[in-house]
């Protein structure tokens, strides 16, 4: 391992980098941020391997700042030539950067807690050997009913820093493997998908991810044709989290201030308070959470709190940086990159039986905002889409293009499943839910 | 030693060439510590086993300035410099990378790749076979006027500050963005063939956006400026009109505000070229990519309807439809000299006369058609990124006649006519897609009647190519392109452009967004 992926070595270019910052100009402020990790990946397809890679490097960002002049500048080279000229470069923009009113003091000192989970010592073990073992396994999982099989294994292992010249330092390890799969049938009409995100290797199955990829695949082989329309559906766990995940990303205190966010109030204000989503939603942040474990301090530096989001239904907070939390007198709090949508109590059983006649969706693909401001988006399905009747799963049927309000989803929720899955995000655990009134709004020949 | 990004810059710009080959071609190589680990990374592949094996020393520079309404809000550049090596062992791949530039690091790459070549070999049904290639050693870069990472940011956010001034000028604007990113890749490809490639491209992203709201409804309406990014210096942001197009694209915004809406239904549709190239890089430059044909990305980006098999038979488009790649269009985002297997870039058909005739390739993909030379379509963004094949520029040949927008407008009884991209949709087997605008407006009889909003068309990438009945002439064809085309596990960004001429499309289904009917 190079010198500058240690804990050390982080330690020592982020002082470096602000020591040549201080020597160039004693009034300016800093801060210095830098991922060291190691990173590898495999990638199978058409039942082979195809390409892989192996990266270990440090990339460190420093931000100075001159009164209100600020400018920002990132490297992967981290020897003193690099960084010296790299905070002079940075300094020199500064200089000839106009004021930016919205600037704010860099933050000292911080107390934060630990997060053991955050980093698993299993996942910085694997090789490359490892990871042909898995494709093998994945692709062999596929064999006996003569599946095409692709796939895609990445893990990190490493350690996120923050410094500043006011004297913060922040530090923590940090880990992540990613492992997803698509099985596809030889007369290419059937498809399943898997993929699973984890801080800790032992999360991800890849017996149990490869075999409901692999049935799911013969399930929705040779689909029948089903017509556009409004219906209720099941979103299994890959598709709640794309809509969950769409709705976090519109929580933005300051979009809503200035009225343009879906959670604007009509003459001005915010949605706070309001109950939007049925109460069966409750979305909440904890990095020290086991089921989604994250870093204790977000972006700036600052010390994370567990904040929930949507509490039984009502829209309790949105999140703001520290400039438009002190012009607005509201509370600054980190955004929510890590989040969990608190489980139900409805088994998987029970979504599919309260289903007159509806959709089970496995994968929504290429969603997109249709109008950001009143939370329309756009997608398909894929990778398994099955007609229900009667409270039972009837049989494969065609993809769909979606045209759907986000907020209107989680506002008609029926149910929602009893356990939390894991997603493709490390950070993101959801349940399965039924909804209904979804506006599947044309055909896919896709599959 | 470890060549820092310092002594690069140094290096840069004298007049002595190492390689013989690349001091006859204006060589910029002038550090001999390139040729040690350039050596050092082939040798010590060659001594693990390696029947192939490349080496590319990359620095990936950007820098960005953006203002939001009368401030400057970001300044700020990013640099990766590394190398990564690439080798094939009995007949797999390995791939991997150091930001130290220097020959025992580089060696330790060339290590770590066999190593992973050799595990990946035990899951392996066909061995890699690179087709043949001429071996070049030469040096190519964009040709410039005003190199952008020599403008002073001050300058830049000037420029920025009178957009935004100018966008804020219009009464009902509430809020503005306005940015422009400079993008410089500088590599040095050498292969264990013997080749040796130095390359520069410099490219430019320009945009803001104006906000207007509408206080008494809550209503938000954007207009992004349409304009393009395109390879070139800073020169170009006078020919692209980006200052004086600002009022207009406030006025626009306004206008969107007070704009009608439309019942969904099926009707002719005019596409301005700021809108068409995205439809064309979505439905035709995806689905030609032989690797999502084969099955390569079908764990991510999906596979295409357009299978090896029906090649030559399949009706892609209407007749008057030829859609071409080419890597050498001036200006445009993907053009360079050599692709990241070094081969020498082309333009080539991928739909001749409505007919599906081509698809983009590499060196180890050329042979699963049949053919015996690549394309040069292998790209990999940065040192630490496997090369794999990217999307060349992908265009629509300019139709036969001397026409424009405007006579495809008077040529249309009930139409409407869309500028600028907006939300963007399509299946992974690239046949459902649905495209938004910037701006729409309603045509009927032959005139553009009123102003609309939240559309857009819904379609079947064959079906829609079909009902293609005009485009508009050499005199009304334009590049433009997308920055950041994502692609691949992990995922990498290529930068692409895409030219056409306004075209007209019979029969397509408009939607509306703000509604939950079909058509």
């Amino acid at each position: 391992m190079p010198s500058t992926t240690t804990e050390k070595g982080v330690r020592d270019a982020m002082q470096r980098v602000l020591g040549f910052v201080r020597a160039a100009d004693p009034k300016a402020e800093a801060s210095v941020s830098v991922t060291a990790e190691h990173r590898a990946n495999t990638r199978f397809a058409r039942n082979e391997i195809t390409t892989s890679g192996d990266r270990e490097e440090l990339s460190l960002t420093l931000t100075v700042g001159l009164g209100l002049r600020r400018a920002s500048a990132s490297t992967n080279q981290v020897d003193d030539a690099s960084l010296k000229e790299l905070a002079e470069r940075s300094l020199g923009m500064a200089r000839l950067s106009p004021e930016n009113p919205e600037t704010m003091p860099v933050l000292g000192p911080q107390t934060y807690g630990k997060s053991p989970l955050a980093f698993d010592a299993e996942i910085a073990k694997l090789d490359a050997l490892a990871r042909a073992k898995v494709a093998e396994q994945v692709i062999d999982t596929g064999k006996p009913s003569e599946l095409q099989v692709a796939g895609f294994l990445e893990h990190s292992a490493g350690l996120f820093g923050r410094a500043t010249s006011a004297g913060l330092l922040a530090m923590h390890p940090m880990s992540w493997a990613s492992l997803s799969m698509t099985a596809r049938t030889k007369d290419g009409t059937g498809s399943g998908h898997e993929a699973n995100d984890s801080r800790r290797w032992k999360d991800l199955d890849v017996t149990a991810m490869a075999t409901r990829a692999c049935a799911t695949s013969v399930a929705s082989k040779q689909p029948k044709k089903l017509d556009a329309g409004h219906y209720t559906v099941v979103l299994a766990p890959l598709a709640s989290a794309e809509f969950a995940g769409s709705f976090v990303s519109l929580l933005d205190a300051r979009a809503a201030d200035e009225g343009r966010s879906a959670f604007a109030k009509k003459g001005g204000g915010t949605r706070e308070k309001e109950k939007l989503v049925n109460e069966l939603v409750t979305i909440r942040s904890d990095w020290s959470a086991a089921e989604a474990p994250g870093l204790p301090f977000d972006a700036e530096g600052l010390p994370l709190k567990p904040i929930t989001w949507v509490d039984k239904g009502v829209l309790t907070l949105l999140p703001a940086n520290r400039y438009w939390a002190q012009k607005q007198s509201r509370l600054a709090t980190n955004y929510p990159s890590a989040y969990v949508m608190d489980k139900g109590a409805s088994s998987h059983e029970a979504l599919i039986k309260g289903v007159k006649r509806g959709v089970l969706i496995s994968r929504f693909w290429y969603t997109r905002w249709l109008d950001e401001e009143t939370a329309m988006l756009t997608g398909l399905t894929r990778d398994g889409t099955f007609l229900i009747e009667n409270g039972e799963i009837v049989g494969p049927i065609n993809n769909f293009r979606f045209n759907q309000s986000v907020v209107e989803t989680l506002k008609n929720i029926e149910a929602v499943e009893s356990k939390l899955s894991l997603t493709d995000n490390a950070d993101v655990r959801v349940p399965e839910f039924r909804t209904n009134d979804f506006f599947l709004a044309s055909t896919s020949e896709a599959v | 030693m470890i060549l820092s990004r310092r002594s690069m810059l140094a290096a840069s710009g004298a007049a002595i060439a190492t390689a013989a080959g690349l001091a006859e071609a204006r060589g910029l190589v002038t550090e001999p510590q390139f040729l040690k680990v350039i050596d050092a990374a082939l040798s010590t592949a060659k001594r693990q086993g390696a029947s192939y094996a490349d080496v590319r020393i990359h620095r990936r520079r950007s820098q960005h300035v953006g203002v939001r309404d009368n401030h400057v809000s970001s300044v700020s550049e990013n640099e990766l410099y590394g190398v990564g090596v690439r080798v094939i062992c009995q007949g797999a791949w390995g791939f991997a990378s150091t930001s130290h530039v220097d020959p025992s690091e580089a060696g330790r790459a060339a290590v770590t790749a066999c190593a992973m070549a050799t595990a990946n070999a035990a899951v392996l049904e066909h061995k890699v076979e690179l087709a043949a290639n001429p071996v070049h050693v030469a040096v190519w870069q964009t040709p410039l006027e005003q190199d952008p990472f020599k403008i002073p940011p001050a300058d830049k956010a000037e420029l920025l500050l009178a957009v935004s001034q100018k966008l804020r000028t219009v009464k009902g604007i509430t809020f503005c963005n306005v940015g422009v990113s400079s993008n410089l890749e500088w590599k040095l490809f050498a292969s264990s063939e013997g080749a040796l490639i130095e390359q520069t491209i410099t490219r430019l992203d320009p945009s803001y956006q104006a906000t207007a709201i509408d206080k008494a409804t809550g209503e938000v309406a954007n207009r992004e400026w349409d304009g393009a990014p395109a390879q070139a210096g800073w020169e170009y942001l006078e020919q692209a009109h980006f200052l004086e197009d600002a009022e207009r694209v406030a006025t626009d915004a306004i206008e969107k505000l007070k704009a009608g809406t439309l019942e969904p239904k099926k009707r002719d549709l005019i596409l301005s070229p700021s809108n068409l190239y995205l439809t064309i890089h979505e439905s035709v430059g995806h689905p030609t990519e032989l690797d999502r044909a084969l099955g390569m990305e079908a764990n991510f980006a999906g596979t295409s309807f357009a299978t090896l098999e029906k090649r030559n038979s399949l009706i892609y488009a209407s007749p008057i439809v030829t859609v071409f790649a080419d890597k050498t269009t001036p200006a445009a985002l993907a053009t360079c000299g050599y692709d990241d297997d070094g081969v020498k870039t082309q333009k080539w058909n991928l739909v001749e006369k409505g007919l599906f005739v081509g698809y983009q390739t590499t060196r180890d993909q050329a042979g699963w058609i049949g053919e015996t030379a690549s394309r040069g379509c292998s790209y990999a963004q940065d040192h630490a990124s496997v090369p794999f094949q990217r999307m060349p520029n992908v265009s629509l040949a300019p139709g036969d006649k001397d026409i424009g927008v405007k006579d495809l407008i008077a040529g249309t009884e009930d139409g409407v006519y869309i500028v600028g991209n907006g939300s963007w949709s399509i299946d992974h087997q690239r046949y459902n897609f649905q495209f938004g605008g910037q701006m729409f407006y309603e045509v009927k009889k032959g005139k553009i009647t009123r102003p609309l909003k939240d559309i857009a068309y819904q379609s079947n990438t064959p079906e829609f190519w079909r009902s293609c009945d005009a485009i508009g002439g050499a005199k009304s064809w334009e590049l433009n392109g997308a920055f950041g085309d994502g692609k691949g596990e992990p995922g990498q960004v290529n930068a692409v452009s895409h030219g056409c001429a306004p075209a007209r499309f019979r029969g397509v289904s408009i939607i509306n967004t703000a509604s939950k009917k079909g058509v």
